[in-house]
């Protein structure tokens, strides 16, 4: 399956595309993921607590930087993930591509996102639409990031913790518990991915 | 004879063993964790017996050391099936289309063939043609591999 | 078979790994072709040194129009790129044939060009682009090789026991480039009996063949009377006139005239 997102941070290009190839910093962008500090064989291993309502998810997974293109901007990840009580898997390339936009940069983002298990059975739509808010909620964060505002964390926070990315907000009424079960798949590939591992 | 201590995440479980640098990937999973669903067939890469998961991606279990799954996540076929049962669809597509005989290849071929429909899944429709090259990599002595072929193309329906 | 006992070191750093290279130590990778060969006891490295762990020799980097493949990138990660299939498509067109998927999770760029087997699709495809191989150790430093001077024969390079394959340099493909690969096996995933990479681009051509010598071989008279305007078929002769008379040439012959005409020559 095949999503397309885009949103724009108040940062020039060059030093948003550094900040994408920094593992630490998107990281702390990253609400309810958790990552360890150092790659294991260019890998870096993750997980990501989903809740929504009184739903909760956990992923497992890890994610690397696959290829990246300096002179053009385009960086692809591959993610892949596992439910942790559960049988659901998944897989996702995330291309990120930056240009210039007035004195910022307009990101875009393309998932191809494969997953296995219950979750496969999940309208393109609304995972297009559950995916457009969490990037937004992403950018806002990366944003502070880059403009030097976000807390001094060297840390993620630890599984557990009520820091999980709280969709509540997002969606509501009978799509609740549709979403708590596409999430399960779709977000494993989105967010781990937007994580960036450093060479 | 020295060892070294692992801590490998199997399905989800975690083991922690002492082995030897030589021990393979195939044997610990069968000796060390007592999964023999994953199968040794010629320990040097060619008949995909063994293959399993590795983070999401199959790989040969014979060409790996155990020592290299030290702190990763390996999924093998006992990992399939839900808790209560209910097997996987690419087990069950098996079952309906008989392929499998003696069953040796089996496990091998599931755990190449779930990811490689996983990365297929909404894309581009499977033909015949694809499963074959798909299958080029798990060698089959009973089945002939019609019924092999079949069960993918059910499942990629 | 299992293997015999070996002492394991698994360094966090190139210049710990340097430090371990020697006479009686074998550089561990995918391991796709030297786990084999060990699990027959045909080879018995005293110290297997994993590289597995060395991330700076992972990426897949464009920088200034030239493609850097760390020695550690998989081939399955080459096979993925979009960034390869767009700039450097021979390579994608090659890594294709490379054993099956389960041999490209695990096996690296670096160690299909280190191993040198002469059936292998990427020193063909690599040397057909004029890639440079970028090989460092402790003694003394990094030395830049060319296609010609890595591959020696079967199975061998230029490498000494205690260097280490850290990255290959691949430049643009000229403009207008289109390439092809060709190769023959008997089955799908097997060594290839005879092979072909080339590139066709106005006022520039390579043809590298595969299977030709035990080593990949430029053919330059080729290349010239390519860019002189000669057809796919006359170009395919002067190719197939490097392997012996008989079926393999026939082969060679076919392989390159289709790979050719693939690539848009006349």
């Amino acid at each position: 399956m095949r999503l397309q997102n885009a949103f724009a941070v108040d940062a020039p290009p060059d030093r948003t595309w550094a900040v994408l190839l920094d593992v630490p910093r998107v990281a702390r962008a990253l609400p309810g993921a958790t990552i360890e500090p150092d790659d294991r064989d260019g890998a870096w291993r993750g997980a990501m607590r989903l809740r929504i309502g009184p739903v909760t998810t956990e992923y497992a997974g890890t994610a690397r930087l696959e290829d990246a293109d300096d002179d053009e901007r385009v960086a692809s990840f591959r993610v892949q993930g596992r439910e942790l009580r559960g049988q659901g898997t998944a897989a996702a390339t995330i291309t990120s591509r930056l240009t210039p936009e007035g004195a910022g940069t307009r990101v875009e983002v393309a998932t191809e996102l494969h997953v296995t298990g219950r979750q496969a059975q999940l309208g393109r739509t609304l995972m297009q639409d559950v995916a457009g808010s969490l990037l937004d909620e992403f950018a806002t964060r990366l944003e502070r990031e880059l403009r030097g505002e976000a807390p001094e964390e060297s840390d993620a926070p630890p599984p557990g913790a009520d820091d999980a990315l709280d969709l509540g907000a997002v969606v509501c009424g009978p799509l609740l518990e549709r979403v708590a079960i596409a999430l399960a798949g779709m977000v494993v590939g989105l967010l781990l991915g937007r994580v960036v591992w450093r060479r | 004879m020295t060892t070294v201590a692992v801590r490998v995440e199997v399905n989800g479980v975690s083991y922690a063993r002492e082995v030897e640098p030589r021990t393979l990937l195939s044997d610990f999973l069968r000796h060390d964790c007592g999964l023999t669903g994953t199968h040794v067939g010629c320990e040097h890469g060619v008949c995909g017996a063994c293959t399993v998961q590795l983070d999401g991606e199959p790989v040969r279990a014979c060409l790996l050391f155990a020592v290299q799954a030290d702190g990763r996540s390996v999924r093998t076929v006992e990992g399939m099936a839900q808790p209560d049962g209910t097997l996987h669809p690419l087990q069950q597509a098996f079952h309906e289309t008989h392929a499998l005989q003696c069953g040796f290849c089996t496990a091998g071929l599931l755990m190449s063939l779930e990811p490689w429909l996983r990365d297929r899944a909404g894309g581009e429709p499977v033909g015949e043609r694809e499963v074959r090259e798909a299958l080029a990599g798990n060698l089959c002595r009973c089945t002939g591999y019609e019924a092999i072929v079949e069960a993918v193309l059910r499942v990629a329906r | 078979m299992k293997p015999a006992p070996f002492r394991y070191a698994a360094p966090r750093s190139v210049d710990e790994a340097l430090g371990l290279l020697g006479e009686d130590a074998k550089v561990l990778a995918g391991g796709q072709s030297l786990v084999p060969v060990m699990n027959f006891r045909l080879a018995r490295p005293e110290l297997l040194v994993d590289v597995n762990g060395l991330g700076e020799l992972a990426h897949l980097r464009r920088t200034g129009g030239v493609l850097r493949i760390g020695a550690l990138t998989r081939q399955a990660t080459l096979e993925r790129s979009a960034l390869v299939a767009r700039h450097w498509p021979l390579l994608r067109q090659a890594v294709r044939h490379v054993g099956h998927p389960q041999i490209r999770s695990r096996g690296t760029v670096g160690g299909s060009v280190a191993h040198a087997d002469p059936a292998a699709e990427l020193p063909v495809a690599l040397s057909a682009l004029d890639a440079r191989f970028r090989v460092r150790s402790a003694a003394r430093g990094v030395r830049t090789l060319t296609a010609d001077a890595l591959f020696v024969t079967h199975l061998t390079t230029a490498l000494e026991p205690d260097e280490l394959l850290v990255e290959i340099a691949v430049p643009p493909l000229p403009g207008g480039a289109r390439t092809a690969f060709a190769e023959h096996a008997r089955t799908h995933g097997d060594f290839a009996l005879a092979g072909c990479a080339v590139v066709v681009a106005p006022g520039h051509a390579a043809v590298a063949l595969l299977g030709a010598g035990p080593v990949p071989r430029r053919v330059r008279e080729a290349e010239r009377a390519l860019v002189a305007g000669a057809t796919a078929r006359q170009a395919a002769e002067l190719a197939a006139a490097h392997v012996p008379p008989g079926h393999r040439r026939a082969l060679m012959g076919a392989l390159v005239r289709s790979a050719l005409r693939e690539a848009g020559a006349p």
